[in-house]
């Protein structure tokens, strides 16, 4: 499944909505990235990434009911899918073996 | 609830693909509402558009899909995606090079504001229509031809035939009246206005009521003297209270009570004028009292409105109308007309359309109005000369940009229409700052444009005519300075350009800011010239010989209207007035005239020389005054022959008068003028006239205009009169004080002779000037644009000297390493400053030959066509261009042959 590596937001994306449970849309998913990672996140990248994930089979959406409270606006649920997880894992694996013994030496070039 | 910014809102809906549409928007706005609720409508709507921006702008750059394009093109609809992406790459490139920028904006928003703040005079002046119900079938009635003035008692008989012709008329006159009790005056401008005035217009009272026919009776209707004020006054006196209606307010001593407050947008049918408070036309009676004019079969004060009957034109009226007219002249014929009569009856009635009202003003002001309209467009077209050719320069610069996206696939048209954003985005911003500057610029002219009595009031608010207007020159401004650089920076050849950067010998593509410059310089002369010829009539009329010396002359108007002294006293009342003042330390001298300078008064009347040279008809009339001993020592104008009048010329002893040089000449010849008879002709039935000796002879004195030659002028004494107008002027000379200083004892020593007399001071000075208003502005504006041109055909010229230098470096090292002497370096291109700056010249000389004759009429003193102007001019330009040229020509002297060729290999 894993036809390329994911991009870095791409990977907050498929976090936020590990950490979201089980569906998800655009403004909860916005504020996860934002507060967890404490910086201002580019909504337009967040909207593309979740387009992306989907035509990559990694993210499924379904339209939503229409709500008094959004201007009567429908919304789009997201929902991990199998590969979507089984992608974070591949990610996750990757990552934490190129981070391997390499903390304590950045923390030296630090001081 | 808060609503995210419309505009916003409607951008997104275009731009964003429908799909996607939906579920973006709802996620904006739920957060939009959450931020309203923490940090306020305000942050948050800032916040929606910086939201706004980053979304299209986001996918824009990456994903297009997302955002509506082909499809919506493909009905035909506004591509706002593209356009967006264009707009938002400008911004960014602008903000790239922001000194560029900074220049461009400023000389844009400098010539776009000046364009606007005329065209919003020019609207509030000439084009906008009253704001009254449907204004476009109002229609203004004259009394013949050009005369606008019609006199109560034929008023009184259109008012009661009106539905005949009209859909209902109006009359109104504008008028001074005095709030003050006793001594000195407060005025504020009046209105005198029939009952169906409001009505008519269709101007409904915003508080209260308006008049009624039955308030327009004579002496006041049911309720007494009733007043509507306006929204202004409202405002300004009584600071908007609630409980105005009812309250009573004295207008020249005439109680009257407040029954309504006119709408704000509301100033009067003249423009230009605006009133603080209306009276019925009836209530005249009241205030003129014994002098009272309603029944004053030629005093021509009222002007008429009239409304159209649906479908009816202007002829139609004017046809019906003039089939009135014999009916409504017998009924109201002057007794005192004599042979003049058959004018009387046969002068016939006229109408004019009048959607925009009337307006004096409008006369007066929209030769110069134009003349300016002409000026500022001149100097914007100078700005867009110079952000064109700074395009140009910019264009060179950003080939190897261009090249790359040409290379990489980009149309020509994509890049032009880059390129074009880019100026519409410039000029865009110029004209928002530029509508600030307008705003503040038009306030400032009409201030310019008010003297203390006569202030000026426009409705200047921005319409859409203004916007629109604005609107208009920003793109095609735009248009303008940026098509040919967007042409010229597109035709590159990738593969030439891409190349280490071309180094052209003869500098290719400065043929076009060449001619820019020349154009520039061109018009600039232009300017210059018109600029020289403002200045010089102002200054030639601000120095003009007088014939008096308007300093230390204060001048009181003392208006015996309410005081209780008869009229067959007033005489004596003024003899005492003036010794009063002349006693007061501090006053050298003091005398009374019906008549002062400049004032906006005359009075006029034929006189006959029975033994004179023969004179066509309309050459007997003179100018004339009244006037006290030691008026023309007071004044300072030099009797030449024979003597002053004295208080021994009283109305026993036989009838003199005094007459000035240019009566002398015209109507004398060679005779000698003292002792020599006149005579003044009177109408039949009226007793002999009695015939008047010329004792003296003064020095001609500007009379009403200080742009007219001093007409023919007779004075006749006081003291020698049998009846006294209610008003007259006391002109008091102070020996070293300033004029205005006098005022308060001035109104202690007259107050103390007469508690009812309302006085208004006014600085001879100060008359003088508020006559050279119109002149002042034009030599004003003219001047400051003059000098805008020059400084931008200034920096036009380093501009591209600079340029060609910079392109040229490498031929100039190469001149200068085979022994070429600095100077002759300097020389060459001096030279090409100096052709560019003659070629410019010499188009400019003959364009302003032109144009000088659709000038002439505003100028005083000079020919439109003079020649010291017009060399000034251009030996200023020359110098200006020069000392543009100067620095580069230095620059490409002292060159280092050695460095670049290490830089520039």
């Amino acid at each position: 499944m894993s036809r390329s590596a994911l991009g870095e937001l791409e990977h907050l994306v498929l976090l936020a909505f590990v950490r979201l449970g089980d569906e998800s849309y655009g403004v909860p998913i916005l504020d996860e990235i934002a507060t967890r990672t404490g910086r201002p996140v580019s909504r337009a990248a967040v909207y593309i990434a979740l387009r992306r994930l989907e035509a990559k089979g990694l993210l499924r959406s379904r339209l939503g009911e229409a709500t008094p409270e959004r201007g009567g606006r429908a919304k789009r649920y997201f929902r991990i899918t199998r590969a979507g997880l089984r992608q974070l894992q591949v990610s996750r694996e990757a990552l934490v073996r190129m981070w391997d013994q390499i903390e304590a030496r950045l923390e030296r070039g630090r001081s | 609830v808060t609503q995210p910014p419309g505009l916003a809102l409607r951008w997104l809906e275009r731009s964003l693909h429908p799909d996607e549409r939906d579920e973006l928007l709802g996620d904006l706005q739920e957060q939009f509402e959450r931020r309203v609720t923490l940090e306020g409508p305000r942050r948050a709507r800032r916040w929606y558009w910086r939201q706004t921006f980053g979304l299209l702008w986001g996918f824009a750059r990456v994903r297009r899909d997302l955002i509506s394009t082909t499809h919506e093109r493909r009905r035909g609809r506004w591509a706002a995606s593209t356009v967006a992406l264009d707009w938002m790459y400008a911004w960014r490139s602008l903000r790239a090079s922001p000194s560029f920028a900074l220049v461009a904006i400023l000389s844009l928003a400098l010539g776009i504001g000046a364009n606007a703040a005329i065209f919003s005079l020019v609207d509030g002046l000439m084009l906008r229509t009253l704001p009254v119900r449907a204004p476009d079938r109002l229609v203004h009635l004259l009394v013949s031809k050009d005369n606008n003035g019609w006199t109560n008692p034929l008023w009184e008989q259109i008012r009661d035939h009106q539905h005949e012709v009209f859909d209902g008329a109006v009359a109104w006159s504008m008028e001074r009246f005095n709030l003050a009790s006793s001594g000195p005056t407060e005025l504020v401008d009046g209105m005198y206005a029939s009952g169906g005035f409001f009505d008519v217009l269709g101007v409904p009272a915003i508080v209260g009521r308006t008049f009624t026919p039955r308030d327009d009776e004579r002496g006041g209707g049911p309720d007494g003297p009733v007043a509507v004020i306006s929204y202004a006054f409202w405002q300004r006196r009584f600071g908007g209270a609630g409980d105005v209606i009812g309250r009573s307010i004295a207008l020249e001593r005439v109680p009257f009570t407040i029954i309504g407050v006119a709408p704000p947008l509301f100033l009067g049918p003249s423009v230009g004028e605006a009133f603080d408070i209306a009276v019925p036309i009836g209530t005249e009676a009241l205030i003129g009292g014994r002098d009272s004019i309603l029944d004053a079969r030629s005093s021509w004060w009222l002007d008429v409105l009239a409304r159209l009957k649906p479908g009816q034109t202007v002829d139609d009226a004017e046809r019906v109308f003039r089939g009135m007219q014999p009916i409504l002249r017998q009924a109201t014929l002057p007794a005192d007309w004599g042979s003049q009569i058959s004018f009387y009856l046969k002068d016939p009635f006229s109408i004019v359309a009048a959607s925009t009202g009337t307006s004096d003003l409008r006369m007066r002001y929209e030769r110069p109005l134009e003349t300016l309209m002409v000026v500022v467009g001149l100097v914007l077209l100078i700005a867009c000369a110079n952000i064109a050719n700074l395009l140009l320069a910019r264009a060179v610069a950003r080939r190897r940009e261009l090249s790359i996206r040409q290379a990489l696939g980009a149309s020509r048209w994509a890049l032009a229409r880059q390129l074009l954003s880019e100026s519409l985005l410039l000029s865009g911003v110029g004209a928002l700052v530029g509508l600030l500057v307008a705003r503040w610029g038009s306030a400032l002219l009409v201030h310019q444009l008010s003297s203390r009595p006569n202030g000026v009031v426009l409705d200047l608010s921005l319409d859409w005519r203004v916007l629109g207007f604005t609107a208009l020159v920003a793109i095609a401004t735009a248009v303008l300075f940026g098509t040919a650089p967007a042409l010229r920076a597109t035709r590159v050849d990738p593969n030439e350009a891409l190349k280490a950067h071309g180094r052209g010998v003869s500098g290719q593509g400065a043929g076009l800011s060449q001619a820019l410059v020349i154009a520039q310089v061109a018009v600039s002369l232009l300017l210059i010239v018109a600029a020289g010829l403002f200045v010089r009539t102002f200054t030639t009329l601000a120095t003009r010989d007088l014939g008096f010396s308007p300093e230390r002359v204060l001048v009181v108007n003392v208006d015996a209207a309410r005081s209780t002294i008869a009229p067959a006293d007033r005489g004596s009342l003024y003899e005492r007035l003036r010794q009063a003042v002349a006693a007061l330390p501090g006053v050298t001298l003091a005398a009374a005239s019906t008549v002062t300078p400049v004032s906006g008064w005359m009075w006029g009347s034929p006189v006959d020389v029975p033994d004179g040279p023969p004179q066509a008809p309309r050459e007997r009339g003179v100018y004339l005054n009244l006037v006290t001993p030691d008026w023309f020592k007071t004044y300072g104008t030099a009797i030449v022959a024979g003597r002053d009048f004295t208080s021994r010329d009283t109305p026993s002893s036989p009838m003199v008068t005094i007459v000035n040089e240019t009566f002398v000449h015209r109507r004398l010849g060679h005779l000698n003028p003292i002792g020599r008879r006149l005579t003044r002709p009177t109408r039949p039935g009226d007793p002999l006239p009695t015939p008047l000796e010329i004792v003296g002879v003064v020095a001609d004195a500007v009379y009403a205009n200080v742009r007219e030659a001093v007409p023919p002028t007779m004075y006749l004494a006081v003291g020698q009169q049998k009846a006294w107008a209610s008003a007259i002027s006391v002109s008091v000379r102070t020996a070293a004080l300033a004029p205005g200083s006098l005022t308060k004892s001035v109104t202690a020593a007259i107050g103390g002779i007469d508690p009812d007399l309302s006085l208004t001071f006014r600085p001879l000075a100060d008359q003088v000037s508020a006559s050279l208003i119109q002149e002042r502005m034009l030599a004003m504006l003219s001047g400051f644009f003059g000098l805008l041109a020059l400084v931008l055909a200034g920096l036009g010229l380093y501009g591209v000297t600079s340029y060609v230098v910079n392109r040229r470096r490498a031929e100039m090292g190469i001149r200068l390493a085979l022994g070429a002497q600095p100077g002759a370096v300097l020389r060459l291109v001096l030279r090409r400053v100096a052709l560019l700056l003659l070629g410019g010249i010499g188009c400019g000389a003959a364009l302003s030959l032109w144009a000088s004759r659709y000038v002439s009429t505003l100028l005083y003193g000079l020919e439109p066509r003079d020649p010291s102007t017009l060399i000034t001019a251009g030996v200023l330009l020359l110098t200006i261009g020069a000392l543009a040229g100067w620095a580069p020509a230095r620059r490409a002297a002292s060159l280092d042959p050695a460095r670049v060729f290490r830089e520039d290999p």
